[in-house]
């Protein structure tokens, strides 16, 4: 006969088919111990108490509700099902507790210990990237709008200073030391289209301008803190993305874990929630590129290979976190490098496209339309330079000449081009701004 | 209603059972030596459904509930309040940052668990919680009434109710709210009469509360 066992935070329990009471063996009455017993169990090695109930049982045939080694399991099982229902009893027939009160303080207790365990060990190196990260942008932001307001400020009395001091930073840096028209070289103090102001008010001003550099500095501070804190959280990520963008993308997703998961199409549009789902509602066209669109792959591609290059990166990437996550070995250098190459590639792509590339464009060609004595050929197998010219995304009605059979092979092709809609580059763009309008 | 929950004018509110101490911002009446704690229907999808007119709320004191998708603790302090400190809530949620907040209002009310798991798998943490009389669903993923069967075949008693909220926009961004609404329903219906439906607009966007007994 098979027995059934499972656990629960009184005890472990073993029944019958029907649930009915085999063997049971309690925990510890001090929660933080009921909690570790329950630890123990949820492994696949039998914990002290389950080995004791197992040898208390004559039968051999033992099903758990959990995996343990060398024993079949099931969940539910009939002694779960029956723990769970009538806990209180089975505590109760134990005298365990005085009263239901007593019994439910209990669980509470073991739960709230099991819980604070578990959130004790949260990983928690990619969550501080992403709080780094966000206060960088929050810095930012506020030094931004404290370095404009020390400029109007300090406009009052020596506006010039502002305009030849483009740069914030130099310029809180230059009032938190120089301050005094009189101390700038080679300025006659009396050619300031600002005002004069006293001593106490500019010293006002330089207090001011100090909190802000002292801003710029911690702005700087994070960003080296993120960038070496990245490249020990996800070194492969790191290699191909460097620390700020690598940051950004944990930042989106929230954990490394849920970055990990994403498939590389979501990795791809990341950042571009807004046009993925005005997409999805049937207006605007897919996003190619979310917050990877500022890295360098996308920066210097050319513009109509931008989703080539984002799709590529997002695949790399997506091997590039896995990686990281699961504790792979380091492959960035490689991974890099081969995006590097598809880049590289795609910029010097003037190259035919490959043959069979497009079923649009043999389907195009198939159409029934009124040149149809070009439709013998149409069914001719596609030369690769036919198959360039023809080219839906090149955009232009240039016809090849001289070879006959190319020629038949690109009038079939681009004749159609002028019934069917406009390129698809162009496409989502104008249909957009029209809708906006 | 039930007597654990009254009326303010428009307000509902719950007896508290840990006075003078804040589960989230809500607003207290005192009445008496009672501290009546403000159901916030911009906080609480059950707050927002009797708002919209449930009545059909299958509260008792003493009851068991197991609540997925707990989060912070706002609508289940409202629930520990209704089932007393007889009552017992297993909170289930997946997000360690809301449960830090919920083992703040768990330590105050002694009548929620909280269980930092997935829904999506009560095999891992079944042996923490008890059969339940009511399984509360508010876990804004796709299959959420999937969840929500799955759970209440392991954990609910037989007769046992079910409170869930859906929420469209999870399962397809793109389709008709109502449809969506109609064709969960649908699904639930092969395990629970469902007693009540109330969309929770305007104080939730394409949202639906579905109150149902198990069949």
């Amino acid at each position: 006969m098979t027995i059934y066992v499972s656990f629960s935070p009184i005890g472990v329990f073993a029944s019958d088919g029907n649930g009915r009471e085999r063997a049971f063996v309690s925990f510890p009455k001090e929660p933080e111990l009921a909690a570790r017993a329950m630890q123990d169990c949820m492994q696949p090695k039998l914990s002290r108490e389950e080995s004791e109930i197992a040898s208390k049982l004559k039968e051999k045939d033992v099903l758990f509700e959990i995996k343990k080694e060398g024993y079949k399991h099931e969940f539910p099982n009939p002694a779960g099902d029956a723990l769970r229902k009538n806990m209180i009893l089975i505590a109760e027939k134990q005298r365990l507790f005085k009263n239901r009160m007593e019994f439910l303080s209990f669980v509470h207790a073991v739960n709230f210990e099991l819980s604070k365990s578990s959130m004790q060990k949260e990983p928690v190196n990619d969550k501080l990237i992403v709080h780094a990260i966000n206060a960088l942008d929050e810095i930012e932001r506020t030094t931004n709008t404290l370095a404009m307001r020390l400029r109007e400020w300090y406009g009052q009395y020596f506006p010039e200073a502002g305009y030849k001091l483009s740069d914030n930073k130099a310029f809180s840096e230059y009032i938190s030391t120089t301050l005094y028209r009189s101390d700038v070289r080679g300025a006659e103090p009396h050619d300031s289209l600002g005002s004069d102001i006293s001593k106490e008010d500019l010293e006002e001003i330089r207090v001011f301008a100090k909190k802000i550099l002292e801003d710029f500095k911690a702005r700087e501070e994070l960003e080296k803190y993120i960038e070496m804190k990245s490249k020990k959280v996800c070194p492969n990520t790191h290699a191909i993305l460097g620390g700020m963008m690598s940051a950004r993308l944990l930042a989106h997703a929230g954990s490394l874990e849920r970055l990990a998961k994403f498939p590389a199409s979501t990795i791809q549009i990341l950042g571009a929630e807004r046009a993925f789902f005005r997409f999805k509602h049937g207006t605007g066209s897919s996003p190619k590129h979310g917050v990877i669109f500022n890295t360098r792959y996308l920066q210097s591609a050319p513009r109509d290979k931008k989703g080539k290059i984002a799709r590529i990166l997002a695949g790399k990437l997506s091997i590039a976190l896995k990686l990281d996550f699961y504790g792979g070995e380091f492959r960035g250098d490689s991974l890099k490098k081969s995006v590097d190459s598809a880049l590289l590639s795609q910029k010097s792509s003037m190259r035919p496209r490959p043959q069979g590339h497009s079923s649009f464009n043999s389907a195009v060609s198939n159409r029934p339309t009124s040149h149809s004595h070009h439709s013998n050929h149409s069914q001719k197998p596609r030369t690769s330079e036919g198959s360039k010219t023809s080219g839906f995304r090149s955009g232009t009605t240039h016809r090849p000449t001289n070879n006959a059979d190319t020629r038949d092979n690109g009038s079939a092709f681009v004749k159609p081009k002028q019934n069917v809609r406009p390129p698809a580059k162009g496409r989502g763009r104008s249909a957009c701004k029209k809708r906006r309008k | 209603m039930i007597p654990e929950i009254q009326r303010f004018g428009r307000d509902f509110a719950t007896r508290s059972i840990a006075p003078r101490k804040k589960a989230y911002d809500e607003r207290v009446l005192r009445k008496g030596r009672d501290e009546w704690r403000v159901w916030d229907p911009k906080k609480s999808k059950l707050g927002a459904a009797m708002q919209k007119g449930l009545t059909d709320v299958p509260l008792r004191r003493g009851m068991k509930i197991l609540y997925l998708g707990i989060s912070t603790g706002t609508t289940a302090s409202h629930l520990s309040d209704i089932v007393g400190f007889e009552g017992m809530i297993y909170g289930i949620e997946f997000s360690a940052r809301m449960v830090r907040d919920l083992m703040q209002v768990s330590s105050q009310r002694k009548n929620i668990v909280p269980i930092l798991a997935d829904a999506r798998m009560p095999e891992n943490w079944a042996q923490r919680v008890e059969k339940v009389d009511l399984v509360y669903c508010d876990v804004a993923q796709r299959d959420q009434s999937e969840i929500l069967m799955r759970n209440a075949k392991v954990f609910l008693k037989k007769g046992g109710h079910m409170m869930i909220a859906i929420k469209a926009r999870s399962i397809d961004v793109a389709a008709k709210p109502r449809d969506i609404f109609v064709q969960e329903k649908q699904k639930l219906s092969k395990m629970f009469n469902i007693t009540s439906d109330v969309n929770l607009n305007p104080f939730e966007k394409d949202h639906a509360f579905f109150v149902g007994r198990m069949i």
